[in-house]
């Protein structure tokens, strides 16, 4: 028997309902991230990968909502149904999260220091020298040197690097079960990035923390996760253990973004794109989503919504190939190409 | 006795220049007050009229001290126009009164109703700014309809009705006045910078760390719309200054006998041909704090650019 997960989420809907329609940014994703567990969600820009992370905090705001019969369960409190109040006591205790832009994410008007030691005081009485001495212990373990004196710069004082630390810093405070990081290294140069990876796969090895990490960059996924989601117009498409998802991509989306990684030492021309954009979440394509952009599809992908299909052990794939596998040997321009070239 | 009286005030603006000197260029930890303050020192213009409106406080603060005459009281009838002298440094006025130390306790008059009234201004412009902008919707649009009626209406105009229907003011209600049709402006203000700063990913990230609404408001958005309040309001307080002189000058702000620059002016102009001085100094004390104010405030605003974060 497996043990019940950190986190489960089941049939997550998030929809937004403005004037010109109602967007499906998250419709029907379910997964679930164990104890200690590092889990990637891929995708590209505007698939939902966002969207999931801030609906599993609620902080979706108007005109979003989580629609009725998503499940969302944190250590077995189902979090859709709690008050505002204990919501918020959810937040940077049981979840936490980081963001993509660490120079916007820090009040510039305070010292790093007194934004860490603000964390804790949200939630407990503590006194202000004592949760000052635990945000400069926090900025020695996100790797600042010399906290003591750090802990008095301004955001402006630090680099990219040290800043995304002093964020990571503010999550961890409160010990978190799970740390929800959204894009953590896309402003942040390689070597940096390298470096901020290493943190939190360290700081995981360290606590019992899971850690989520959505990312467009499949290369962060190989590197910090053991199990990755992929996502595509709202929905999970593949997933699977990271070793596998490498060596077998099942979903013509996930060979897409592997095709298109750059790699050093191979010699192309160009980068290899996926053709055609993601589509809108106010009128998401008929059967498969991805038929448009796809190099297999046939008239069964048009009409018919794929279900996750089961292909190997914890690997899930959202592809009629599954069935049909010998329409893999036949690849052709997939139809928005061909749109493309047309115009 | 005078001299000595002028060499403390002398000395003590002095001492405050250098602490403020030292404060700016110590040692230690760079805060953001310091970057600040180095960044102002280096505009001249905005030094000298910090300066200036130093000195012109100070000289109000301690004007009981400085007067050389009671400023209410009719030194001789015979004395009435009389000319600048040594004794009397800048004339008297119409009724034999002492323009010097009615210019002194005029211009602490006026610069108290300045202070006081743009405080009520920027306090009451910077929460209904913020509550609107925070709330934002359809309380936002509501609440800031209301305030583009309100600019629409020339404040000058709206102080003149106010100040006839209800003449003559006090003090204290002139003070509410010109606190209470002063925040418009602020209000526009504070709410377009809470509509950007509330769309940071700090707000984000602070909800995402279980802050409360109210947390968010004191310590992330108000902290970052200080700074243009501030020039908002350095800026008001010259506006303020002008509006309560105009007020007076039209005899329907400070009443006789109690001097304002206002009203100093006011009473001397029927003899600006032949008895100048009366109106001249307050005049030009009126002018320095005005343009003063508006420098310190542009300076401020240079020093304060939120995009110049880097020393």
């Amino acid at each position: 028997m497996t043990p019940r997960p950190l986190l489960s989420v089941e049939e997550l809907r998030t929809y937004f309902r403005t004037s010109a329609g109602v967007a499906r940014a998250v419709d029907g994703v379910s997964f679930s991230i164990a104890a200690n567990e590092s889990v990637g969600v891929v995708g590209e820009s505007g698939c939902g990968k966002s969207v999931t992370s801030l609906s599993l905090l609620r902080l979706i705001q108007r005109p979003g909502t989580i629609e009725p019969g998503s499940k969302i369960e944190l250590e077995g409190t189902d979090l859709l149904s709690l008050d505002d109040e204990s919501m918020r006591r959810i937040r940077g205790n049981r979840i936490a999260m980081i963001f993509q832009e660490p120079m916007t994410a820090l009040n510039p008007v305070f010292t790093i220091g007194a934004q860490l030691a603000e964390v804790p005081r949200v939630h407990e009485h503590i006194t202000r020298r004592d949760a000052w001495a635990r945000a400069v212990e926090m900025l020695g373990t996100v790797g600042i040197p010399d906290p003591a004196e750090r802990a008095h710069s301004y955001p402006h004082q630090l680099s990219g690097g040290m800043r995304q630390r002093v964020m990571i810093g503010m999550a961890l405070m409160l010990s978190p079960a799970l740390l929800i990081a959204d894009e953590p290294t896309t402003a942040l140069d390689v070597t940096i990035q390298a470096q901020i990876l290493e943190l939190l796969a360290e700081l995981r090895a360290r606590t019992a923390m899971s850690v989520l990490l959505i990312t467009h960059d499949l290369g962060v996924v190989a590197e910090s996760t053991s199990r990755v989601i992929v996502m595509y117009a709202g929905e999970i498409v593949e997933q699977a253990g990271v070793r596998e998802l490498f060596a077998q991509p099942h979903h013509p989306y996930t060979e897409g973004l592997m095709a298109a990684m750059p790699r050093a030492g191979t010699k192309r021309e160009r980068l290899t794109v996926i053709p055609g954009a993601v589509p809108s979440p106010y009128e998401w394509p008929s059967g498969c989503r991805f038929h448009e952009r796809c190099p297999y599809a046939w008239e069964r992908c048009e009409r018919e919504h794929p279900p996750l299909y089961e292909i190997g052990v914890g690997h899930v794939s959202r592809c009629h190939l599954a069935v049909e596998p010998e329409r893999r040997a036949t690849p052709h321009l997939p139809l928005a190409a061909r749109a493309g070239a047309g115009a | 006795m005078l001299a000595i009286r002028w060499l403390c005030a002398a000395a003590l603006i002095a001492a405050l220049c250098a602490a403020l000197r030292r404060f700016a260029h110590g040692s230690g930890r760079t805060s953001r007050a310091r970057v600040v303050l180095a960044r102002y020192a280096s505009h001249p213009s905005a030094v000298i009229a910090l300066v200036a409106l130093i000195v012109l406080y100070v000289v109000s603060a301690f004007s009981p001290w400085l007067a050389t005459h009671d400023p209410i009281e009719i030194l001789a009838q015979a004395l009435a126009n009389h000319p600048p002298s040594r004794e009397l440094l800048f004339g008297t006025d119409f009724a034999g009164r002492d323009v010097f130390s009615r210019v002194l306790y005029g211009t602490r008059i006026s610069l108290s109703v300045a202070l006081l009234a743009t405080s009520i201004s920027v306090v009451l412009g910077t929460a209904y700014g913020a509550t609107a902008g925070f709330i934002g919707g359809t309380l936002d649009t509501v609440m800031m309809r209301l305030v583009d009626a309100f600019l629409s209406i020339p404040r000058i105009v709206l102080l003149i009705a106010i100040g006839t229907l209800w003449a003559p003011l006090s003090i204290t209600s002139l003070i509410l006045i010109l606190g209470l049709t002063a925040w418009f402006g602020t209000s526009r203000l504070v709410r377009a910078e809470v509509l950007s700063l509330k769309e940071r990913e700090m707000v984000a990230a602070a909800r995402a760390l279980g802050a409360r609404d109210l947390a968010i408001v004191r310590r992330h958005l108000l902290p970052n719309v200080l700074s243009p309040v501030i020039v908002a309001a350095t800026l008001g307080v010259a506006g303020v200054i002008v509006n309560e002189a105009a007020l007076s000058f039209l005899g329907i702000g400070i009443p006789d006998p109690t001097p304002s620059l206002g009203n100093i002016i006011h009473d001397g102009t029927p003899y600006l041909a032949t008895a100048w001085w009366v109106a001249l100094f307050p005049g030009i004390v009126l002018v320095i704090t005005a343009l003063a104010c508006n420098l310190a405030g542009d300076g401020l605003r240079d020093a304060m650019d939120p995009r110049q974060v880097d020393r």
